[in-house]
């Protein structure tokens, strides 16, 4: 069953509750409950002014909550920024990073900050993703630029990772720096990546948990199996040629003329065949669906 | 649209809307309040100080105005993938800024001399303005890397024009003796070949910038900025943080911190040169150096209100994306309305971040008073040495107020600038100081047809209104930022102690027959002293969690 939250056993890290925001007369986040689980990589995915970034920012306490209310580990990261940013790693949109400092100087003003920073982990980063210490930031490439954000990001071993559009404009390479960090992040127990995109090859690839966000409002959230084994392309044989489309249960989108009808629905295989035989058709073929034809389906709604 | 001149100059006119009547409101706002000032003082425009004034104003307004005339018209790389040649891209936007400003410096000298009887010239300004403005052009479009080449390349034009200026009004390196009425052949050739000159180096910057490949460098700035790394970072530089706020203190001091201190070591590096030379002369008339010294006691505190702004702004947008950059993407570059990301979530309280930067503050202005006081120190023990006459530091009916309120003013000025920078975006700036100077111009045109006692009332009222307003405004802050939960006790002991020791310093000073508008001022002036404390965590909460 999807909802708008994500079925776990495990405690959430995050939790937002009917959270609305509005930008002078926009609304960019309508009523949206979200709970993400502890452990495992969650996608968050939306168009382009969908809030994907509005929603993120939220949680790091640089927007407050008009309505509703946001807790990441417990805690209202606006009340308490200690508590919720000292276990968070950040990696924004824009790779915000102050471009007068040298790539070293970066390095050692941000450990101060963290507790747990690990010096050796930070030196091995620095290494793989081939960083001058004497450059400085502002002359750093756009990829340059990205790994130095993700090195302040994970250095410091973060229990919740918030990644906002990571591999924007970035060409393969560095993306598949970021695609790994992502991995070895999870590869510590119990810590939580989460990150915003609307590259979905890369999120199908990482993510064990998909929400889908349009308009400002959570549209889907489930996991990745779920969410596939969910959504399927089927198409029905009719026995006489229709100029409608009957109506078919979950269908989300139709297409087709005559005889022969294309359905994009949401509903497991079986249930939907019981349903296409108490039409009086016979399912021609039934296909499950890659992400991107989910999403696409999903927000053309 | 028909053309492409026409496309252009719609889009100027319509992005620069409010910009260009807020810069030239911003821009006259100095000159009215000065001019009106001296008129309602009764001072005549055959006074001397005329002259001078003219000449110190007119670069500053020149300046204010092309900020505007820069934000309407945009960076020139919006152009670059326009079917245009860049001599036609550059072309169209020196004549039209250059016409632009041209007119606003006519019709601002056209306004001082009908309001004042000013008697600026109109010819000569508004050739230099219109020169000025291909100078500004070409240093917005060659391709700097860092400050140090902006500051540079900017700072020499600067010089030289304000040298050849001053040989318009005198001689070269004296004060200015009388206008700039008659604009000579050799004048205008020399203003012609000054704005060619700045056209075909523009033009090159362009043929460099467009297709994106790096300007020719000489590597003076890095070795500068290399210098200055070694200076200031020094062992702070290479060690580990004790903690967030030890990191951050660097950040804030390193970013924006020196700026008020160095800016006056190098103000004061001139009149104590001259002391030096002077002291092994034969004695001279010290009031010109003793005035200004003294003079940038007050002046600190004016720097401290714009370097206070400093306090909010970010440095941290991607600009390797970027080109060129007109005005107003410099601004949205290091201004925006809401703190940037790589500031927000850094893991520490409000009340701590404001903790740091007014301590970065109060480091900035205490170094800055202290070299200050050196300076006034070194002239007074040269004159005491010399036999001078001792001058002392009272101003009639002002009593010895005048040392007290040039340490404090820097902090009062830069502490709440940083606090109401944080939540004003940089139009508001823009517009706020605009509408201070439309209402300053309303004030005065009234203030200039009322006799002087008249004016005094109304300015002995003003002031009290104000230093009621500021005094309920502090109240009202410290209640919010309590309920807020945003002071500490020890902050409220250090408010509370300030105050009052400002206020039993202000008595045991005090003139010895006070104007009665003394009192408000003193109690505004203690309170304008501790409502950063208050305010400065909330405005910092404001901008960090929108």
């Amino acid at each position: 069953m999807m909802s708008d939250t994500f079925s776990s056993s495990s405690s959430p890290i995050v939790t937002i509750d009917r959270l609305s925001r509005h930008f002078g007369h926009k609304l960019a986040l309508n009523n949206v409950s979200l709970s993400i689980p502890r452990g495992g990589v969650v996608g968050l995915i939306g168009g382009n002014g969908a809030g994907k970034t509005t929603l993120l920012r939220h949680l790091l306490g640089m927007l407050k909550a008009q309505t509703g209310s946001v807790k990441v580990f417990g805690l209202d990261p606006v009340a308490n920024p200690v508590g919720v940013l000292g276990k968070t790693g950040y990696m924004s949109e824009d790779r915000n990073l102050p471009n007068w400092m040298r790539v070293r100087d970066l390095i050692r003003y941000s450990a101060a900050f963290y507790p747990t920073w690990d010096d050796r982990y930070a030196e091995e980063l620095r290494d793989a993703f081939d960083l001058d210490p004497k450059a400085r930031v502002g002359n750093l490439s756009r990829g340059q630029r990205a790994r130095a954000n993700l090195l302040v990001a994970l250095a410091h071993r973060p229990e919740l990772l918030v990644l906002d559009e990571p591999s924007s404009g970035l060409d393969p390479v560095v993306r598949r720096d970021i695609l790994g960090a992502i991995i070895r992040t999870i590869g510590e127990e119990g810590r939580t990546v989460l990150f915003s995109s609307h590259l979905l090859d890369e999120v199908e690839r990482v993510a064990d948990r998909v929400a889908i966000i349009h308009e400002g409002k959570i549209m889907l959230a489930a996991s990745m199996d779920e969410i596939k084994e969910s959504h399927r392309r089927m198409t029905l044989r009719f026995q006489q040629p229709l100029t409608q489309a009957p109506k078919f249960v979950g269908s989300l989108s139709c297409d087709g003329d005559g005889p022969e009808w294309t359905y994009v629905c949401s509903g497991e295989s079986g249930q939907l065949r019981e349903a296409a035989h108490a039409l009086g058709a016979t399912v021609v073929s039934d296909a499950a669906l890659s992400l991107d034809e989910i999403f696409v389906t999903r927000v053309t709604q | 649209m028909r053309s492409i001149t026409q496309a252009i100059l719609w889009e100027t006119l319509s992005r620069g809307r409010w910009s260009l009547p807020g810069l030239f409101l911003l821009g006259n706002g100095l000159p009215l309040l000065v001019y009106g000032s001296l008129y309602g003082s009764g001072i005549k425009a055959a006074d001397p100080i005329y002259v001078i004034l003219q000449f110190s104003l007119l670069p500053l307004v020149i300046l204010q105005f092309a900020m505007g005339i820069s934000i309407a018209q945009g960076p020139m790389s919006r152009l670059y993938t326009w079917p245009v040649s860049s001599n036609t891209i550059v072309a169209w936007h020196t004549l039209s800024g250059a016409a632009i400003l041209a007119v606003e410096t006519a019709l601002a000298a056209y306004l001082y001399n009908w309001l004042f009887d000013a008697q600026w010239p109109i010819l000569g300004p508004m050739l230099f303005a219109a020169v000025a403005w291909s100078a500004f052009q070409l240093l917005q479009f060659i391709p700097t890397q860092n400050s140090v080449s902006v500051v540079f390349l900017w700072s020499c034009p600067l010089f030289l024009s304000l040298l050849w200026m001053m040989s318009r009004y005198g001689s070269w390196l004296s004060p200015p003796t009388h206008y700039w009425r008659e604009v000579t052949l050799a004048d205008s050739t020399f203003l012609a070949i000054a704005a060619a000159i700045c056209y075909a180096l523009t033009n090159t910057g362009v043929q460099y910038s467009r297709p994106n490949e790096p300007f020719p460098r000489l590597g003076i700035s890095k070795w500068l900025i290399a210098r200055w790394e070694s200076l200031t970072l020094g062992t702070w530089g290479q060690s580990r943080f004790r903690s967030a706020v030890d990191a951050q203190l660097w950040y804030e001091f390193i970013l924006k911190g020196w700026a008020l201190p160095f800016l006056t070591a190098v103000v004061m590096f001139f009149p104590l040169i001259t002391i030096l030379v002077r002291f092994f002369l034969p004695p001279r008339n010290w009031d010109g150096v003793i005035e200004l010294v003294l003079a940038f006691g007050a002046v600190q505190s004016a720097l401290a209100l714009i370097f206070g702004i400093l306090f909010s702004l970010e440095y941290s947008t991607n600009r390797s994306d970027k080109r060129d950059e007109g005005f107003e993407d410099l601004l949205g570059t290091f201004y925006s309305e809401s703190m940037g990301s790589f500031l927000a979530v850094r893991p520490i309280e409000n009340r701590m971040f404001s903790n740091i930067i007014l301590w970065t503050i109060a480091k900035s202005t205490a170094l800055s008073s202290v070299i200050w006081l050196a300076g006034l120190i070194a002239v007074f023990l040269v004159m005491w040495l010399k036999n001078q006459t001792p001058v002392t530091l009272t101003v009639p009916g002002f009593g010895a107020w005048l040392l007290p309120l040039a340490i404090l003013g820097p902090w009062i000025c830069m502490a709440n600038a940083a606090s109401f920078a944080f939540i004003a975006a940089h139009r508001g700036l823009i517009f706020l100081v605009g509408g201070i100077a439309t209402m300053s111009l309303l004030l005065l045109i009234a203030i200039a047809q009322l006799p002087r006692e008249v004016f005094l009332q109304i300015s002995v009222v003003g002031l009290s209104i104000v230093s009621v307003c500021i005094v309920m405004l502090t109240s009202w802050v410290f209640y919010r930022s309590g309920r807020a939960n945003q002071l500490t006790s020890a902050t409220q002991v250090l408010s509370v102690s300030l105050a009052v020791g400002i206020l039993v310093v202000a008595f045991f000073l005090r003139p010895t027959d006070p104007p009665l508008v003394a009192f408000p001022l003193t109690l505004a002036i203690a309170a304008a002293a501790i409502l950063p404390f208050a305010a400065l965590p909330l405005t910092i909460g404001a901008s960090r969690h929108r």
